[in-house]
């Protein structure tokens, strides 16, 4: 069975007679009149189940399987793919998937999360929740990137840092604070993009930079709400609460000046209209990225001085 | 030496109307060992028994640390409660007990301190108000306390004792890693000394930012120090954690702290540490001098 959401359930057997009706239908058919009419409907219902989401609401379809994870945005928006693996120092990090390429013929780096494709990959990649070794990859990325002029683009996907015995043995709170200092010694722009879970330290440490931009259905908190609720009202099934009060949605944070940008999203969201998705953050990428390009590394490090000065 | 005073929890110390034996006595929370309060004081609020490091509050840590009375530095204030933020209980109660409880304005507090005759900037956290949790108040501090050391030329030493993030302040709180993480760059790129002491316990955003870049770092015995706390990770992981995990001994062993020192060693040990910075950085200036000759 695939993966739904419960307060699409309306528009889902909707959805599936269209897909059904697609396969067996031929231009001249009288059947498309129906199929146009099915579309439009589908849509009207999608319009209004997405105008009144709740904060809890967008925290799952930002959990979405179907929802394109950082590594999608590599694909399809990165040419001439180079990978970057290692940390030099233990081992990869298959959570993080780092390289070097092309964006819109630029030169560049790129990092973004792999949450993994189906429970083998999950399973392999910790759900995207990077062990020190991704962190330290990151680092040597930025590294990198700043000694051979190559603007940075980080996707973010993830729940947050590993958290499991493994990561702390081998120093998680130290690979992710070495991390969040290397964006201060960037000598070249690094815009990020919040493309599901921007979860807490471990969606902080790729982020530090010059722009921050968010899906319009993804979200980004200091901890996850299921964990906030956990602690606070000692009691998950609060996590609706916590999700409304840490104010998890791009339009909150955009009025708070803690990202730069919101990015619009296909009504629907990126799980059933991805490449719409892929599009309209391509575009945007494109103006942000030709805005920080003209910036010198002093400028850079100024916007970002003030940018986390004033937190 | 009367600034020496203050160390034990001020539920002691108010409770001076009688000399009941409740106050005259205070039993160790690790061995259970009976022990004069004011020996306790005397101690360092350590264990003579055992050795367990008691939580101190940041009041108590900063007159311990002084050879003269150290010299508060005012921090910036901010509105309370940035996101209206209300759990079992409003974030503004929540501020508003912890203040009364610890008689400090947040989790932090900062002073100029002097140790064999050589300054230095004081960062003090204290467990005590709301689990010594970084919100924009605390980060703010930090940020305060390394832009003075820088501006007075002295070494920044930071005791840490936090639970991780301020949750109530959401997204604002997240903020603080990277703000705080910025300051320990301004002090790296004008050579200033950073030199950092974890305390029990040091945990999430805060061992995740500042507290992880010191030039030098101590620990007092058997702190616990680790991004996830063990219980989240024997709850996902459904395991049993081995005894000593995370704590500084395991650390030290694990390459990520530089010495374990016990409390009534703490001060010696910094004055040691900001004697040799001192005296590098005069040879510095003398070597300067002589390269322009
Ligand atoms: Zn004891």
């Amino acid at each position: 069975m695939t993966y739904q959401l419960g307060f699409e359930e309306v528009v889902l057997p909707l959805e599936a007679q269209l897909n059904n009706l697609k396969k067996n239908i031929s231009l001249d058919s009288p059947l498309v009149d129906e199929l146009t009419s099915l579309d439009k409907q589908i849509i009207r219902i999608l319009n209004k189940i997405y105008a009144n989401l709740e904060p809890w609401q967008y925290l799952l379809i930002a959990r979405h399987p179907d929802r394109p994870t950082g590594v999608d945005y590599i694909r399809k928006l990165i040419t001439d793919f180079v990978p970057i693996c290692g940390d030099r120092t233990f081992g990869d990090d298959s959570a993080l998937v780092c390289g070097l390429g092309k964006f819109d013929g630029i030169p560049v780096a790129v990092a973004g999360h792999n949450k993994g494709f189906d429970i083998d990959e999950r399973i392999k990649n910790n759900f995207g929740m990077a062990h020190p070794e991704g962190y330290r990859k990151i680092t040597r990325l930025f590294d990198l990137a700043s000694r051979f002029n190559l603007p940075l683009i980080t996707f973010i996907d993830t729940k947050g840092a590993a958290a499991n015995k493994g990561s702390e043995e081998r120093g998680q709170f130290y690979a992710l604070a070495d991390c969040i200092r290397a964006n201060f010694l960037l000598k070249v722009p690094l815009l990020s993009v919040i493309v599901g879970e921007g979860g807490s330290g471990g969606a902080i440490a790729l982020a530090s930079g010059h722009s921050l931009m968010m899906l319009k259905y993804s979200i980004f908190a200091v901890a996850s709400p299921d964990a906030c609720a956990a602690i606070l009202w000692k009691d998950r099934a609060f996590s609706a609460n916590a999700a409304s009060a840490l104010k998890i949605t791009s339009t909150d944070l955009l009025k708070m000046g803690v990202i730069d940008k919101e990015i619009e999203e296909p009504v629907g969201g990126a799980h059933r209209f991805p490449d719409q998705t892929f599009e309209n953050a391509r575009k945007e990428i494109k103006k942000e990225l030709k805005r920080l390009m003209a910036l010198s590394s002093d400028q850079l490090r100024m916007l970002q001085q003030e940018k986390f000065g004033k937190f | 030496m009367g600034w020496f005073l203050n160390l034990v929890k001020p539920k002691i110390q108010s409770n001076t109307e009688s000399n009941s034996p409740a106050n005259l006595w205070h039993a160790c929370p690790s061995c259970s060992e009976m022990i004069f309060a004011k020996e306790w004081e005397l101690a360092l609020c350590v264990c003579p028994k055992c050795n367990f490091h008691e939580r101190i509050s940041a009041i108590a840590r900063i007159n311990m640390l002084s050879d003269v009375k150290p010299k508060m530095i005012s921090l910036p204030v901010f509105k309370d409660d940035p996101l209206g933020f209300k759990d079992t209980q409003n974030y503004k109660d929540r501020l508003k007990d912890a203040r009364k409880k610890t008689q400090i304005h947040d989790a932090a507090i900062a002073a100029e301190i002097s140790l064999d005759g050589n300054k230095a900037i004081l960062f003090v956290m204290d467990f005590n108000f709301i689990g010594g949790s970084m919100g924009q108040y605390v980060g703010s501090a930090f940020l305060q306390s390394a832009n003075l050391a820088i501006a007075k030329n002295i070494p920044l030493i930071a005791v840490t004792a936090s639970g991780g993030a301020r949750m109530q302040e959401g997204i604002i709180s997240l903020m603080q890693m990277p703000k705080t993480v910025l300051a320990c760059q301004f002090l790296r790129e004008n050579d200033v000394p950073y030199i950092v002491v974890l305390s029990d316990p040091t945990t999430g955003g805060v061992i995740a930012s500042f507290a992880s870049l010191g030039d030098i770092t101590l620990s007092e015995p058997n702190a616990l120090i680790g991004f996830t706390g063990p219980r989240v990770i024997e709850e996902t992981m459904q395991i049993k954690l081995e005894e000593g995990f995370q704590r500084s001994e395991f650390q030290l062993s694990h390459g990520f702290v530089d010495a374990i020192v016990h409390r009534s060693e703490m001060k010696k040990e910094l004055t040691k540490i900001l004697d040799i910075f001192a005296r590098a950085r005069e040879n510095k200036k003398e070597r300067r001098k002589n390269e322009r000759n």
